[in-house]
C-alpha cells in the first residue's frame, strides 16, 4: 500500500463519516422533528396579548324634550352646553360613556298633551311613541303641568320627567346629569364589571356581583313546590297560569338576548332537616337567619339534575309540617322578616307558606289551593335581585308585573354586554398563557375557528357600542363568550396532556444512544483531521 | 296568550329529571332494564318483567326528531349520569336498530310503530345493577322511598323492582316460609299518599301443590280465566289493610319441609352458548325449546360485537337435523370499530321440539388501546332477544303489553299472550397480547437497526490497518488498565504467599503490556518496601 493510496483512504474515510453526519443532521433531525410535532394551529397571539389594553366606549344617546314655553331655544343651546360638558367626564377609563346629547324643543302635540295629562301613566303614552334601546328622552314638564313630580321622575320606559319650576338651567343640568350617571348608566358599575371579569385576581367583592348570577346564554328557572306531608296536605298550585302572567312579560322583552327554560315540579316527603326553634308563647316556630344556608342543601339533593348546562335559578314554596306550623324567619333584629321569604346568591329563593292547618275531625288530605300572586311576586323580586336589576329608585313607577323596566333593560344588557367582553377577552388570554406555557398540548382547527369568531365577536361587540347599537352588540358578545368558552373548554385540548417528556425520552433513547455516539465521534475525528490538514497547508 | 319563545314543563308526580331528559332529547319511549344475574326460564317460569342480563336501553324517538344518531348519544350520557351506570358505552359500536323484535308499548299510530328508523336499542351485559343504581332510581317515585306507581293519561311512567329470593336455603329449617321482615327487614306500614291504589298480590297457583297459609287474611281472593289457565291471587289493599292494623308484616307459613321435585319447564325457553375452542375461531349456538304441542312462531334477535367477526354463510337453523328456512332474515353485517353485527330471523318452532340456531365466527385482533383493563377476563356479547307470542299463560304472570298493572291482567280477554325472552349473555375470550409489547417491540427494532447502523457506520468511516504496538502511543484506557493491574499485584504480594504463585504468573502475561512502560514499574517497585 503505498502512501497515497493510504492518505486517499482516508480522505475517503472522512468524508463518508462527514457524509453521515451532514444527512443525519441536515435531513434525519427535521424529519425526526417534523413527523413527530404535535399539531399546532397558529393562534393570534399579538391580537390576543393586545386586548389587555382594550378600551370600551359605549355611545349613548340622550334626548332633552322641553316643554316649558318659558324656555328659549337660547336657554337650550345653553343647557345642552352644560349638560354636554357635566356628562362627558372619565374619557380615559377603560370602559367610559360618551353621550349623544340634543337638546330641542317639544314639538306642538307633545306640548298641548304634556299639559292635558294628570298622571304620569298620560306622560309615558305621549313619549313612549319614540322609545328606542339606548336612547333616553328627558322631559322637561311646564310649570304649569297637572302632573305632581317632586323633582324628577323615572318611567317604565326610557324617559325621565323633570319639573322646570323654580330652577335654573343649572340645576336642571345638574339633576339631568344626575338621572343619567346614577339610574340610566351606571358607569361606575360597568368599570368595576369589567374590570372584575378581566382578572384573575378578584377584587373585593360587593354584594351586587356576587347575588347576581353570572352572564349565561339561558337560565333554567325551576319553581318547586315541597309539600313534606301530602298524607295531610293536598296543595294545588296553579303554576302554569301564574308563569304565563308574571313571566311571560319578562321573558317577551328578553327572548332576543336570553332564553330562559321555565319548568316546575312538586316534591313530597321532603322537609327542611334543620329543626325550627319554638316560640312556646305564641305557638310558632322560626328560624334565625342563621339557620338559613342549612336550609337549602338537603333541599337541593332532592330537586332532581337538568339537561341543559345553562345555570340555574330556584325558587321554592314550602310548605310547613303540621308539627312546625306556623313557620317564620327571624331577622337579627328578632322581628319576623315580612316576606317569610329567604335568598341565596346565585341559587335562588325559597319562601315559607304557611297554610291553615286543616282541623283535626276533616277527612285527610285536605285540600288546599296556594294564592300565586302572592308567591309570585316574592319570586320575581328575587329574580330581579338575581338577575341583578335592583333598583330601588323613590321617584319612580312601580315596576308591577312587568318584571324589568325598559331602561333596565337597557342597563342590563349594557352590564351584561361588558362582562361577556371581559369574561371573553379573560378566557382568551388564560387560554394562550396554558398553550404557550404547556408545548404539547395539540391545538386543532376547531379551536383556532372558535379563538377568531371570539376574537372577531369582541371586536364587532366594541365597535356597535362605540355607534350605541347596544342590542347588536350584546348579541356579539354573547357570541364572544360562548366561542372562547368552547375553545377553552375543548376536549381535544386534554388529548396529549398526560403524555409525560421522559417517557418520550425512554422511546427515543434505544434508537437514538447507539446512532448518534458513532457519528458524533467519527464527526470529531473528521474534524480534528480537517484542522491538522489545514495546519499542514499553512505550513 | 300562547308562549311559543320560552319552554315551560311542569312537573306534579312525573320525576322532573326524568322529564326534562326526555323533553331535552325528544324522547316517545324509554325501556331501560338493569339486571343482575341470570333469570332462569327452564327452573322458575317466566319473570314479571323481562330483562337481559346487564343494562339494556330501548328508546323510541319522536316522530319529529331529526339527527337521531346525535339525540342517541346525547341521551345516554344524560342517562348515564342520572342513573349512576356506565351508559354512556352504548355508542355507535353496541347500538342497532332492531326491525322487527320491537314495538312501542304505549300509545302510538299504526305508520310509527311500523319505522323501525325511530328505534334505537343498545344493551351493556357487564354493567349489572348495584345499590348505587337503586338510590337514582328510588329518587324517581314520588312519595321517594315510598314505592308507587305514576299514571297520567298521557304519559305512563313504570318503575318494576323483581328479586329473586330462595326462602328454603335461607331459612335454617329448610322450609320455604317467607315473610317481609326476613326478606325486606322491615315490615310494611304506610303507604304513599298520592297512590291512588297500592295492592300487594300472591300468586296462589304454586297451593295446589305445595299448601301454604297466608298471614294477615288477604282482603280477597282473585280466580280468573287468563289465555286458557285458572290463575288465583290473593290480593292486599293496603289501604284496607294499613287502616285496620297499622302495619302488615305478611308471612306465608309452609307444613312441611319443601320437597324439590322435577320442575316442568315452561311451554318457550332457550338457552345459548359459545362452542369451539382456541382463539381463532369460534361460534354461537343457541337452543330454543318448545315443549308446546303446536307449531311457533318467534323472532330472533342477536347483536354481535364487530371483533367477533360473524360468517353469515354459517347461518343454521336445524331442528332434530332437518334445516329450517327462516321466513325472513335482516342480516346488517358489522364494520370494524364502528357497528355491530345484527341478525333478526323469523322462523317456525316445530311442536315439542328443540330447534338450534348456530354460527361460527373469527376472532378479530384488537388494537392495544382497545383491550379493558382486565383484557384477560373476555368480552361480553349481548343476550339474544326472543320474542314470540303464546296460546298459554302457563307459568307467567307478566302484565299484557297494553296493560299496566297487574288488575288490568285479570280483565285480561285476550286469546294470546306476548312473550319477550333473553337469553345468557356470553362472555368470549379474544387473543390477548402481551401488554408490555410495544415498548420490548421499539426497544428491539431499536437495537436491531443500531447494530446494523453501527456496523455500517464503522465500515464506510474507518479503515482497518496494521499497527505496530511498540510505537503505538499510550491511550487512556491502557493506561488505566496497566494501574489496575499493578494495584492487584500489589495487593497480592501482600496478602499471601499462596497467592504469589498466581500473581506471578499475571506478571508474567503482562510483561509485555508493562515493558512498554518501565517508569511506572519502577514507581511500583519503589513503592513496595514501603
Amino acid at each position: 500500500m503505498t502512501e497515497k493510496d493510504d492518505n486517499r483512504g482516508i480522505k475517503r474515510q472522512h468524508y463518508a463519516a462527514l457524509g453521515v453526519g451532514f444527512v443525519c443532521v441536515i435531513i434525519g433531525l427535521p424529519l425526526w422533528w417534523k413527523t413527530t410535532e404535535v399539531y399546532r394551529v397558529s393562534l393570534p397571539y399579538s391580537d390576543i396579548a393586545d386586548l389587555t389594553n382594550v378600551k370600551i366606549k359605549c355611545v349613548i344617546d340622550v334626548d332633552v324634550i322641553n316643554t316649558e314655553p318659558s324656555l328659549t331655544d337660547n336657554n337650550l343651546a345653553d343647557l345642552s352646553r352644560i349638560i354636554t360638558a357635566s356628562l362627558g367626564q372619565g374619557q380615559e377609563k377603560v370602559v367610559h360613556s360618551s353621550y349623544r346629547v340634543s337638546v330641542r324643543q317639544g314639538n306642538d302635540q307633545q306640548k298641548s298633551e304634556v299639559l292635558k295629562t294628570a298622571d304620569v301613566k298620560g306622560l309615558d303614552t305621549t313619549f313612549s311613541k319614540q322609545d328606542v334601546l339606548n336612547h333616553y328622552q328627558m322631559v322637561l314638564l311646564p310649570k304649569q303641568s297637572g302632573v305632581k313630580v317632586k323633582r324628577s321622575h323615572v318611567s317604565n320606559g326610557r324617559a325621565a320627567y323633570f319639573t322646570t319650576a323654580e330652577k335654573d338651567l343649572q340645576t336642571i343640568a345638574q339633576e339631568i346629569t344626575n338621572v343619567v350617571h346614577s339610574i340610566f348608566v351606571k358607569e361606575s358599575t360597568l368599570l368595576k364589571t369589567f374590570r372584575d371579569r378581566i382578572t384573575s385576581k378578584r377584587l373585593k367583592p360587593d354584594k351586587e356581583s356576587m347575588r347576581s348570577v353570572k352572564s349565561a346564554l339561558g337560565y333554567d328557572i325551576l319553581f318547586t313546590l315541597v309539600n313534606p306531608q301530602p298524607d295531610i296536605l293536598d296543595i294545588q298550585w296553579d303554576i302554569k297560569q301564574a308563569v304565563r302572567d308574571f313571566l311571560g312579560p319578562l321573558s317577551e322583552k328578553l327572548k332576543e338576548y336570553v332564553s330562559l327554560n321555565i319548568q316546575s315540579q312538586v316534591i313530597y316527603f321532603t322537609g327542611l332537616y334543620k329543626r325550627p326553634k319554638k316560640d312556646s308563647k305564641l305557638g310558632e316556630f322560626y328560624y334565625t337567619e342563621k339557620d338559613l344556608p342549612l336550609l337549602i342543601n338537603p333541599l337541593e339533593a332532592k330537586l332532581g339534575s337538568h339537561a341543559s348546562s345553562n345555570p340555574s335559578l330556584n325558587f321554592l314554596v314550602y310548605i310547613p309540617s303540621r308539627e312546625q306550623h306556623p313557620l317564620f324567619i327571624m331577622d337579627q333584629s328578632g322581628s319576623k322578616v315580612p316576606s317569610n321569604s329567604f335568598l341565596s346568591p346565585r341559587w335562588g329563593g325559597i319562601y315559607i307558606y304557611n297554610v291553615k292547618s286543616p282541623s283535626q275531625n276533616a277527612s285527610l288530605p285536605h285540600e288546599v289551593s296556594l294564592n300565586m300572586k302572592q308567591v309570585m311576586e316574592v319570586f320575581i323580586s328575587q329574580l330581579r335581585l338575581l338577575l341583578n336589576l335592583n333598583n330601588q329608585i323613590p321617584d319612580s313607577t312601580d315596576v308591577g308585573n312587568q318584571a324589568i323596566r325598559l331602561w333596565e333593560l337597557d342597563g342590563w344588557l349594557r352590564q351584561r354586554c361588558i362582562e361577556n367582553l371581559a369574561t371573553s377577552i379573560h378566557t382568551l388570554q388564560s387560554l394562550t398563557q396554558l398553550l404557550e406555557r404547556i408545548s404539547n398540548i395539540v391545538i386543532n382547527d376547531d379551536i383556532g375557528n372558535e379563538v377568531e369568531e371570539a376574537l372577531s365577536g369582541i371586536r364587532q361587540s366594541q365597535r356597535y357600542l362605540a355607534v350605541g347599537q347596544l342590542d347588536k352588540a350584546f348579541i356579539q358578545s354573547r357570541k364572544a363568550l360562548a366561542a372562547s368558552d368552547k375553545a377553552f373548554f375543548d376536549p381535544s385540548l386534554l388529548e396529549l396532556l398526560y403524555f409525560p417528556e421522559d417517557q418520550k425520552f425512554a422511546i427515543y433513547i434505544p434508537l437514538f444512544l447507539p446512532i448518534s455516539l458513532p457519528i458524533l465521534g467519527s464527526l470529531y475525528k473528521t474534524f480534528q483531521w480537517m484542522k491538522t490538514k489545514r495546519k499542514t497547508k499553512q505550513e | 296568550m300562547i308562549l311559543l319563545h320560552f319552554l315551560v314543563q311542569h312537573y306534579r308526580l312525573f320525576p322532573k329529571s326524568l322529564g326534562d331528559v326526555l323533553t331535552t332529547y325528544q324522547v316517545q319511549e324509554l325501556h331501560l332494564s338493569q339486571t343482575q344475574g341470570v333469570w332462569r326460564y327452564d327452573k322458575w317460569g317466566y319473570p314479571p318483567e323481562d330483562a337481559a342480563p346487564g343494562a339494556e336501553l330501548l328508546v323510541w324517538f319522536l316522530p319529529q326528531a331529526s339527527n337521531i344518531d346525535k339525540l342517541w348519544s346525547d341521551l345516554v350520557n344524560a342517562l348515564s349520569g342520572l342513573f349512576c351506570s356506565s351508559l354512556n358505552f352504548m355508542d355507535s359500536k353496541s347500538t342497532v336498530i332492531p326491525r322487527w323484535t320491537f314495538r312501542p308499548a304505549g300509545l302510538a299510530d299504526e305508520g310509527y310503530s311500523l319505522q323501525s328508523a325511530r328505534v334505537r336499542y343498545s344493551a351493556l351485559p357487564k354493567e349489572i345493577v348495584c345499590t348505587e343504581n337503586l338510590t337514582p332510581w328510588k329518587k324517581l317515585l314520588p312519595c321517594n322511598s315510598k314505592d308507587s306507581e305514576c299514571k297520567s293519561s298521557a304519559v305512563e311512567l313504570k318503575q318494576t323492582l323483581t328479586l329473586v329470593y330462595d326462602p328454603p336455603t335461607t331459612n335454617r329449617n329448610g322450609k320455604q316460609d317467607w315473610n317481609f321482615r326476613n326478606t325486606y327487614s322491615t315490615s310494611l306500614s304506610s303507604q304513599c299518599p298520592l297512590a291512588s291504589s297500592s295492592k300487594i298480590f300472591v300468586d296462589m297457583e304454586s297451593a295446589n301443590f305445595a299448601p301454604f297459609t297466608l298471614k294477615p287474611e288477604p282482603t280477597r281472593i282473585e280466580t280468573f280465566r287468563r289465555v286458557g289457565e285458572i290463575k288465583k291471587y290473593a290480593v292486599y289493599d293496603l289501604k284496607e289493610v294499613l287502616g285496620k292494623q297499622g302495619k302488615i308484616d305478611l308471612t306465608a307459613l309452609y307444613p312441611g319441609v319443601m320437597q324439590f321435585s322435577d320442575i316442568v319447564p315452561p311451554p318457550v325457553y332457550a338457552s345459548r352458548y359459545v362452542t369451539g375452542y382456541g382463539l381463532e375461531k369460534g361460534g354461537i349456538t343457541c337452543q330454543i325449546h318448545n315443549t308446546l304441542s303446536e307449531n311457533i312462531t318467534v323472532i330472533y334477535m342477536e347483536t354481535i360485537p364487530w371483533f367477533l367477526r360473524v360468517y353469515f354463510n354459517s347461518l343454521k337453523v336445524e331442528n332434530n337435523g332437518a334445516t329450517i328456512k327462516p321466513f325472513k332474515i335482516h342480516y346488517i353485517p358489522g364494520k370494524d370499530r364502528s357497528q355491530p353485527y345484527q341478525l333478526e330471523l323469523v322462523f317456525r318452532l316445530r311442536a315439542q321440539s328443540t330447534t338450534k340456531i348456530s354460527l361460527s365466527f373469527d376472532r378479530a385482533f384488537l388494537k392495544w388501546t382497545e383491550y379493558p383493563p382486565d383484557a384477560n377476563h373476555g368480552f361480553y356479547v349481548n343476550s339474544a332477544v326472543i320474542s314470540t307470542i303464546l296460546p298459554t299463560s302457563v307459568n307467567n304472570t307478566a302484565v299484557q303489553q297494553h296493560g299496566s298493572t297487574i288488575e288490568d291482567s285479570m280483565n285480561d280477554q285476550s286469546e294470546q299472550l306476548f312473550l319477550r325472552l333473553h337469553t345468557e349473555s356470553l362472555l368470549v375470550s379474544l387473543p390477548t397480547p402481551d401488554f408490555s409489547m410495544p415498548y420490548n417491540v421499539i426497544c428491539l427494532a431499536c437495537t436491531v437497526v443500531a447494530i446494523a447502523f453501527g456496523s455500517i457506520h464503522n465500515l464506510t468511516t474507518r479503515r482497518f490497518q496494521a499497527l505496530d504496538p511498540s510505537k503505538q502511543k499510550k491511550g487512556i484506557l491502557s493506561k488505566i488498565k496497566s494501574k489496575l493491574f499493578k494495584s492487584s499485584n500489589l495487593e497480592n504480594s501482600k496478602s499471601d504467599s499462596s497467592g504469589k504463585t498466581e500473581s506471578e504468573a499475571d506478571k508474567s502475561n503482562q510483561k509485555d503490556d508493562l515493558k512498554d512502560d518501565n517508569k511506572d514499574d519502577k514507581i511500583s517497585n519503589d513503592t513496595e518496601p514501603s
